[in-house]
């Protein structure tokens, strides 16, 4: 067995049969680097990761749901109240026009479909 | 290290706000897609009875032919021609009442509980002809033939019900959204001249201007609601001509008050 401070014949031999040499030429800027621990990730990035991932799944939670509950149909968007509003010509003049359409729709001695003039009584031989 | 991960998240996070706020498909007023859809239908219609009426006019021919010379042959074209005449029918009906449920679809002023009555008579109705139209192309002999036009002149009063329940409510729903415009163009108009600050007397001029278009749209409320306890009167499964002639009686008083309303308000807004 082989203790951790135990040294081997062979390796003793090695190291007395190399040269001596002198130290090796360390640059001096990298030498003097200072030796900075790799830095744990802060709690506040914790925080942020955190947060980040929980605000994704709810607003993911959230769009399902409504695809869930809803599928793909409109959602019926309520129409604008009709609270009055300050409107300047243009606005006036779209809205006019809007209204002379619907006067002209309302017109009830227009009835673009009637019901269809059909013979209701197409007998080949006339019923009795 | 908090600068390169805090960008995507903030990236991901808007990407998700933005997809969660557009994802919805919102029925918007402005978004419609019927209007040519209803254009289409319209003109369908006209050729379809166009159709009808050549093939009406040949069968009276081969049935006139059929009873003066009584021979097979002649009761042979007879039948070509009922079938031909009867499915024409069938198709300008069909097509008539899609043109009814497109126009009813797309209708605003309308109570929706009436709109939905309507709506579930004239599919009804679709499905029926359908059928109809199956049983006339089944239909070789005249027998069979006369059988089906039996069928169809039992049906047509309450053809004819359904369409001018649906026309009235189209009718006054048209005349419902015009008064409501009205109403809305009115009060902006007069909200405007206020918010002005004009002199005491254009005010006071401009009030009564208001107050009596206020009155008039009052008046054109009343007959609606007038037409529409009418109509309510009527039995929903006779509904004839004439009752919606009765109807558009009381809404052609309406329609000239909102042509007065409409001067009215131009002349508001000077």
């Amino acid at each position: 067995m082989k203790s951790e401070d135990q040294t081997q014949f062979m390796e003793d031999q090695l190291l007395w049969q190399q040269e001596a040499a002198a130290p090796m030429m360390v640059s001096k800027p990298t030498a003097e680097l200072p030796i900075t621990e790799k830095k744990k990730p802060s709690i506040k990035t914790f925080v942020l990761v955190g947060a980040a991932v929980f605000g994704s799944l709810i607003i993911l939670l959230m769009m399902l749901m409504g695809v869930g509950r809803n599928g793909l149909q409109l959602i019926p968007e309520p129409s604008p109240s009709p609270s009055p509003t300050l409107i300047n010509q243009t606005e006036f003049d779209k809205a006019f026009k809007r209204l002379q359409n619907d006067i002209k729709n309302a017109d009830a001695t227009v009835n673009d479909i009637p019901f269809p003039p059909v013979n209701p009584t197409l007998y080949i031989v006339t019923q009795e | 290290m908090n600068k390169k991960l805090a960008y995507p998240i903030v990236l991901t996070l808007a990407v998700f706000m933005v997809v969660a706020r557009v994802q919805p498909v919102r029925a918007q007023e402005e978004i419609s897609l019927s209007p040519p859809q209803v254009e289409i239908a319209k003109k369908t219609y006209a050729e379809q009875l166009d159709v009808y009426r050549v093939k009406e006019q040949r069968f009276m021919v081969s049935r006139e032919q059929y009873k003066q010379v009584q021979t097979l042959a002649s009761l042979e074209e007879v039948v070509k021609a009922s079938k031909e005449v009867q499915t024409a029918r069938i198709d300008t009906l069909l097509t008539y009442f899609k043109v009814l449920q497109l126009t009813m679809n797309e209708l605003k002023g309308a109570e929706l509980t009436k709109k939905t009555v309507q709506l579930e008579r004239i599919q009804a109705i679709l499905t029926e002809l359908d059928v109809a139209r199956n049983r006339i192309a089944n239909s070789n002999d005249r027998i069979a033939l006369d059988n089906a036009s039996a069928a169809y002149e039992s049906r047509n009063e309450a053809y004819v019900s359904a369409a001018y329940g649906a026309l009235t409510l189209i009718r006054i729903a048209h005349t419902q959204t015009a008064t409501d415009q009205l109403g809305l163009l009115s009060a902006q108009v007069f909200d405007t001249i206020t918010a002005a600050s004009p002199e005491a007397s254009v005010l006071a001029e401009k009030q009564r201007g208001y107050d009596e278009l206020a009155r008039t749209i009052t008046q054109i409320k009343d007959f609606i609601r007038q037409a529409f306890t009418r109509s309510e009167g009527f039995d929903q499964y006779l509904f004839t001509a004439a009752s919606y002639a009765q109807i558009t009686d009381i809404l052609n008083s309406a329609y000239a008050k909102l042509k007065l309303g409409e001067n009215f308000v131009k002349e508001l807004a000077k």
